[in-house]
């Protein structure tokens, strides 16, 4: 299952490529945008199954009576997309160096903002799939939910910030915008910890 | 001039919007009054039907 | 019940009398802004419409809270009729602003401006909880994964502000979006306006939430009838 979602990001990329190809555009103005936009909705199927799965299975009933805080079920499944995810990221890190050879004199910098991005967009995508496991039509409802509240907040700092390293800014030049992410990382984990409990309980 | 109708569109489409809420949920009111005259009705005829 | 009638009517009385009031002041008492001439005058029903906006979803928040706390269905009623009068004036706030841009600067929309872009936010998220309840499968369930996307999404406002001034720091535009000063007069006419949208908007929730109990009513008698569970 894991293959598909790369086999996914390897896709999206290739079509940002095509679609590009058609007309003139600056490679450091875009690099930032399709890059978030292939990790947003490649991690989105990561995201789907988390909680969806157990509702489908019937485990669900067997996780809220086993001996463990459903907080702590909450951070497993986190870290357990974390890594998915980050691990699809660094693929498709590799397939977008491929498709549009673009320069960055700062790598680790990029690497730093792609990880504190991700642990904010998988944690509130952990909440929303909960939410939406519990709906009907739930592989529509994770994007309608997650976009209006991740969208417009971690995505576009992370697009912000990756730009500007793009074009060629270190990583002291994006340091506001780092606290920033980092302040809403630690926000949405806060925010899950708290109401995971309320969308889990049956 | 032409600034001008920028403002009579927006009070326009302010106001009208306002109004045609106010008569939704006005239709919605009647509708559901009926709705519970006509279920009551019902309930009150079955009364009647078990009293016989 | 007579009070709450009569309480009702109150407040629409109230809330025509300040809108005509709001009106007058805004299209003849104020004068023209120095600037931007006449057009300007959208600029009060679009500030009240937009805060009318925020004032609902903050009241969904707060009742999302105490129906997590509580389970009481009410506080769900609240928080939906809420949202549904919430989106009409989002509505409204977006298309006066957009208008107003368009006068203003010439282009119906630019991201930088940063009330119009955390009005759209909260009108994607007014549409993101409507969807929600559509695809709910119980009352309960419905009620709950509500509140809950609400405390989210109230939360996210302020954060998607922050997230726009911190993007202007770095990608200043050349189009500026201060609008001059605001004298006393002016000031006064928003705040009726703003006096007006409000009792508007206390008159449609309660009116709203009136057909929710006259929905439940009907749903309980159906029930009592029929005798099975919806």
């Amino acid at each position: 299952m894991i293959n598909s979602y790369f086999i996914l990001s390897l896709m999206i990329l290739a079509s940002f490529r095509f679609v590009f190809s058609i007309v003139d555009f600056s490679l450091t103005d875009l690099a930032s945008p399709i890059l978030w936009i292939t990790f947003f909705f490649a991690g989105l199927f990561s995201l789907s199954p988390t909680y969806k799965r157990e509702v489908e299975q019937g485990t669900k009933d067997g996780l809220m009576i086993a001996p463990i805080s459903l907080s702590s079920v909450f951070f497993g499944k986190l870290m357990s997309n974390l890594l998915v995810i980050i691990c699809l990221e660094m693929f498709s890190l590799v397939i977008f160096f491929v498709f549009f050879p673009v320069q960055i004199p700062d790598i680790t910098a990029l690497l730093f903002l792609i990880i504190i991005g991700t642990i904010g967009y998988v944690t509130l995508g952990n909440v929303i799939s909960a939410i939406s496991a519990n709906l009907k039509q739930s592989e529509i409802m994770i994007p309608v939910l997650l976009v209006p509240v991740l969208l417009f907040t971690i995505i576009m700092s992370t697009v912000s910030a990756t730009s500007l390293i793009f074009s060629g800014a270190n990583i002291i030049v994006v340091l506001d915008e780092i606290k920033f992410i980092l302040a809403f990382d630690f926000a949405f984990l806060a925010l899950g910890y708290l109401l995971i409990d309320y969308i889990l309980e049956p | 001039m032409s600034d001008l109708y920028y403002l009579y569109g927006a009070y326009t489409i302010v106001w009208v919007g306002l109004f045609f809420y106010v008569i939704k949920l006005h239709f919605d009111q009647r509708k559901l009054k009926k709705e519970i005259n006509l279920v009551k009705g019902i309930i009150n005829g079955k009364k009647g039907n078990k009293n016989l | 019940m007579k009070f709450k009638d009569n309480l009702v009517q109150l407040i629409l009385g109230l809330g025509v009398i300040f809108t005509l009031i709001s009106i007058y002041l805004a299209v003849i008492f104020t004068p023209s802004h120095e600037v931007m001439g006449d057009v300007q005058r959208i600029f009060y029903f679009h500030v009240a419409s937009a805060w009318i906006s925020y004032l609902a979803f903050g009241i969904t928040f707060v009742a999302g809270l105490f129906y997590l706390k509580t389970k009481n269905l009410k506080w769900d009623k609240i928080a939906f009729s809420s949202v549904e009068i919430g989106i009409v004036f989002c509505t409204l706030g977006i298309i006066t602003g957009s208008t107003w841009a368009g006068a203003v600067w010439g282009v119906f929309w630019i991201w930088e401006d940063f009330k119009l872009f955390t009005t759209l936010v909260l009108w994607l998220i007014f549409v993101a909880y409507l969807a929600l309840r559509t695809n709910a499968k119980s009352k309960t369930s419905k009620a709950k994964l509500s509140a809950v996307f609400g405390i989210i999404g109230f939360v996210c406002i302020p954060f998607s502000f922050a997230a726009n001034r911190i993007w202007q720091q770095y990608h200043p535009s050349v189009i500026v979006t201060s609008k001059g000063s605001l004298q006393p007069s002016m000031a006064f006419a928003l705040v009726m306006a703003v006096i007006a949208f409000t009792f508007l908007f206390i008159y449609f929730l309660i009116v709203r939430l009136n057909i929710e109990e006259m929905k439940d009513n009907i749903e309980q008698i159906k029930q009592d009838i029929g005798g099975k569970n919806v």
